[in-house]
């Protein structure tokens, strides 16, 4: 490591002012080949107006000086002004130019943005909305932004591949949120690992052992007059059908970082355990999961997730090969066989290392350059490989890859209004509930 | 509204100000102003007077409660009688905390032109005054700070309790007021001035790399923004009736030197360092338990190296040119988030950086890996490298003042735009 020290981000820390770390983008060409290059200005349009979906239009914003916000869309009117207002103050009324006309309210918000001038759109919804949401900007004609997982149950999944299908023959770039894959220090280290630097590699351990994420209290219930499907969008993250559950809403991040360990090869199967440890509120999600995948070659792999209070926190992915271990995503690093590190990540000085700009970077240079990359299907899979993790747990069972595919269970509705009834089903018993056929 | 601060704020608030202060009155929180908007240009030199209204006037009767108990608890003023003590944390299980005293006096902040690897920003040296104070003799280490951001309390986003109003809740009678009573709680108690200081949210996720990066009780906490750390302080106030903050710069380099004018604590010789210091070179790339190497002359261990340690002062480059010999414990107030300045570098530090008068500053690369706008007010998700220690001024300061200290990141009610 002594040859590490001097481009360490410690000097990058003292040399950066507050406002330099403005993205490389310069130098991305502004006339184009595809169909998105014949005008200089690219008109994004954001679903989804939280914390999140911000975050990717200013990372978008960010990425190449001639993107404009042009519209908005949310289910509820409330989460339109903040976000507005703060993109605003930072890019200014030329570049955000978003007037009532084009701020989309309600749960039709995403078609009328869809189907407005927009040229590219940023998904940032609950995931359960996904495939259809994508579906109708697809059908619209639009590029498409998706924060990741890409939908909640197979029914999803087989809509979604029918959805990566049109979008191919349409030439729609559909960029996928999962961000680890464009963190550079991370596609170093998993490059070393799958490049064989380290010998075969022969299990992936992933944890996201944190604490709670936006839980509903213990004692929180509907408040009186308020729809169920209104009452439950507004918690979406502890129900279901709208989150999937935190190993797909959380801890996708690890599931997919064994993907990527495993070369993006299908796996044999999954078994494994989770259940409800601290949660004692009126959602159905699961707060813990703990999933054993095979795969070919007598590999086996782990996958530990939790959202426990006072507990042990750890999100680490491990990378175990014949010769050493690669760790991820904070410190990427190598241990060798002893636990001695060996190697460590250094960024290069002046290079984005940001990975959620370097995301809208990639999307936006590969847009203006002609360059169609349709990610649908890979993220299809690898968010079924979560939904292959939980139904092992819920149903208590071993599930194959191919099992999964025949399944073809639907958790909800695709779009119920906001003063629908939707009871809450129990949360799941092993042994007793099954995989949805058919 | 606008008053004159001096900027020696130890000296006094000018009598414009607390008559001000004096005839807002206390009145429902929440019908209170909103935050008062801070100028849009502000000389943010000390000594100094500028002109700027306080922020978080909202939250001012949390304050003035912990004011009013610091005051009734009282103790000693005279510089004579300080001594070295331990305090004793309630919300931490009753965990003790060392703090050294320190006399007052005048130093020469900043280095000379001739002292090596050093940087423009840190001259041209001023002879200042600071005084007395006591200093924390570690970093805060875990088995402080856990107790404080996993609070278990339902926040908002800004830390304040979720519950609206108390009133709602206890006025439940029968045989579900023991619920009602206990979901109360589990909100936070309205009467109990340690539960309204607003305080951390939970974390998304891990973001002090446990799996990487130890966690144990013994080791400083780290990745905290400087408004967590100075929510810290008010919260550790409420508790104690001993009034805490972070230091300002100058009281941490005097603290550092500890009497010295060389390069570091123990002289020039940068081959002592490994003994004082946890820094880039010997750190093996991870923070270490606090106090496990020697400490400088006053007692205070890891002022260089281990994690850098927030201050009060707000950065600039040519902030010491402004600056006059003979300043009474300046302060170089901060009214934006970035860039604030952090002291005695760290593990991930270049040996020079652990000088004395080394100076880095916060940047918003600091929150890379949060993925939303606004980013948490509360954790640095990329600042492993980032802790604090605090202070505690044998002069108590007024109400307002302790406001100011414990809320310079609300300057800028907005919390978005600097964090894009």
């Amino acid at each position: 490591m002594s040859d590490s020290t001097n481009s360490s981000r410690r000097k990058f820390i003292k040399t950066t002012t507050a406002a330099g770390t403005t993205a490389a983008v310069a130098g991305f060409p502004h006339i184009g080949r595809s169909e998105i290059g014949s005008s200089n200005t690219i008109k994004i349009g954001l679903i989804g107006c939280g914390g999140r979906g911000t975050g990717a239009a200013n990372q978008a914003l960010a990425a190449d000086k001639n993107v404009k916000l042009w519209a908005m869309a949310d289910a509820f009117p409330e989460k339109i002004d903040s976000p507005l207002e703060t993109l605003s103050a930072k890019y200014g009324k030329e570049r955000v130019e978003v007037p009532k006309a084009r701020q989309f309210i309600g749960m039709d918000a995403y078609k009328q943005l869809a189907e407005s001038e927009v040229d590219v759109v940023l998904m940032a919804t609950p995931p359960g909305y996904r495939p259809m949401m994508l579906r109708a900007a697809i059908e619209a004609g639009k590029h498409v932004f998706a924060e990741k997982p890409m939908a909640i149950d197979m029914a999803g999944i087989h809509h979604l591949m029918e959805t990566a299908k049109i979008a191919t023959e349409k030439k729609l770039a559909i960029q996928h949120g999962y961000c680890w894959r464009y963190s550079p220090a991370n596609r170093v280290g998993f490059g070393k690992a799958l490049g064989g630097e380290l010998g075969r590699i022969t299990s992936f351990v992933g944890t996201y052992l944190g604490g709670t994420v936006r839980a509903l209290a213990p004692e929180a219930v509907k408040p009186e007059g308020m729809g169920d499907v209104e009452w439950q969008l507004r918690h979406w993250i502890n129900f279901e059908w709208l989150s999937g559950g935190p190993l797909l809403e959380q801890c996708i991040h690890a599931v997919d970082k064994l993907a990527w360990a495993m070369g993006d090869v299908a796996p044999v199967a999954a078994f494994g355990n989770g259940g409800r440890g601290q949660r004692r509120d009126a959602g159905n999600v699961y707060d813990n999961y703990s999933i054993t995948y095979e795969y070919p070659d007598n590999v086996f792999c782990q996958i530990q997730q939790r959202q426990y209070k006072d507990s042990f926190n750890e999100n680490v992915s491990r990378i175990i090969c014949e010769n050493g271990t690669l760790i991820g995503p904070w410190k990427v690093s190598i241990k060798d066989a002893k636990g001695k590190t060996t190697w460590r990540y250094r960024a290069e000085k002046g290079v984005e290392q940001n990975m959620y700009q370097t995301c809208h970077n990639e999307f936006f240079a590969n847009l203006r350059a002609g360059k169609i990359v349709n990610s649908a299907e890979f993220m299809a899979r690898s968010t079924a490989l979560g939904i292959l993790g939980r139904e092992a747990a819920h149903t208590g069972q071993r599930i194959t890859w191919d099992d999964l595919w025949a399944s073809k269970e639907d958790q909800a509705p695709d779009n119920p209004p906001l003063d629908a009834k939707m009871p809450i089903p129990a949360p799941p018993i092993p042994g007793i509930d099954k995989l949805v056929q058919a | 509204m606008r008053y004159l601060l001096p900027a020696a704020l130890g000296a006094a608030f000018s009598a414009a100000f607390l008559a001000w202060a004096a005839e807002k009155p206390a009145g429902d929180p929440a019908e209170a102003a909103p935050p008062a908007k801070a100028p849009a240009r502000f000389a943010n030199t000390t000594p100094t007077p500028v002109a700027y209204p306080l922020p978080s006037m909202n939250r001012m009767f949390v304050s003035k409660k912990i004011h009013a108990a610091v005051a009734a608890k009282g103790g000693s003023s005279a510089p004579g009688e300080m001594k070295d003590y331990e305090e004793v944390v309630p919300r931490a299980g009753n965990a003790k905390y060392k703090l050294a005293a320190i006399k007052g006096g005048e130093f020469l902040i900043g280095s000379p032109d001739t002292e090596p690897d050093r940087e423009e920003d840190e001259g041209p040296q001023r002879k200042v005054k600071i005084e007395p104070f006591w200093i924390g003799q570690t970093e805060i280490p875990w088995q402080l700070y856990k107790p404080f951001y996993e609070n278990g309390i339902a926040r908002n986003k800004d830390g304040t309790l979720l519950a609206a109003s108390a009133k709602a809740v206890i006025t439940v009678k029968g045989k579900n007021r023991a619920k009602a009573l206990k979901d109360a709680l589990a909100r936070g108690d309205h009467n109990n001035v340690v539960d309204v200081v607003s305080q951390p949210t939970p974390q998304y996720h891990d973001m002090f790399l446990s799996g990487e990066l130890p966690s144990d009780l013994n080791y400083p906490a780290m990745c905290t923004t400087h408004h967590a750390t100075s929510k810290f302080c008010q919260w550790l106030t409420a508790q104690t009736g001993h009034f805490y903050r972070l230091p300002t710069e100058a009281e941490w380099e005097y603290a550092c030197r500890a009497g010295t004018t060389t390069a570091y604590s123990f002289g020039d010789d940068v081959d002592k360092l490994d003994d004082y210091a946890w820094h880039g070179y010997n750190a093996d790339a991870t923070y270490h338990p606090v106090a496990s190497k020697k400490p400088n002359a006053w007692g205070l261990y890891d002022m260089h190296g281990n994690v850098a340690e927030w201050v009060l002062d707000g950065f600039s480059a040519g902030y010491r040119k402004s600056l006059k010999d003979g300043a009474l414990n300046p302060w170089h107030i901060p009214v934006t988030r970035y860039p604030r300045i952090v002291k005695g570098g760290s593990w991930d530090s270049e040996k020079e950086e652990c000088r004395s008068a080394s100076r880095l500053h916060s940047v918003n690369d600091w929150k890379d890996t949060d993925p939303q706008v606004p980013k948490s007010i509360w954790y640095h998700t990329d600042g492993q490298h980032i802790g604090f220690r605090i202070v505690r001024p044998l002069k108590t300061p007024s109400a307002e003042e302790m406001h100011l200290y414990w809320n310079t990141d609300w300057w800028e009610p907005k919390r978005n735009s600097e964090d894009l």
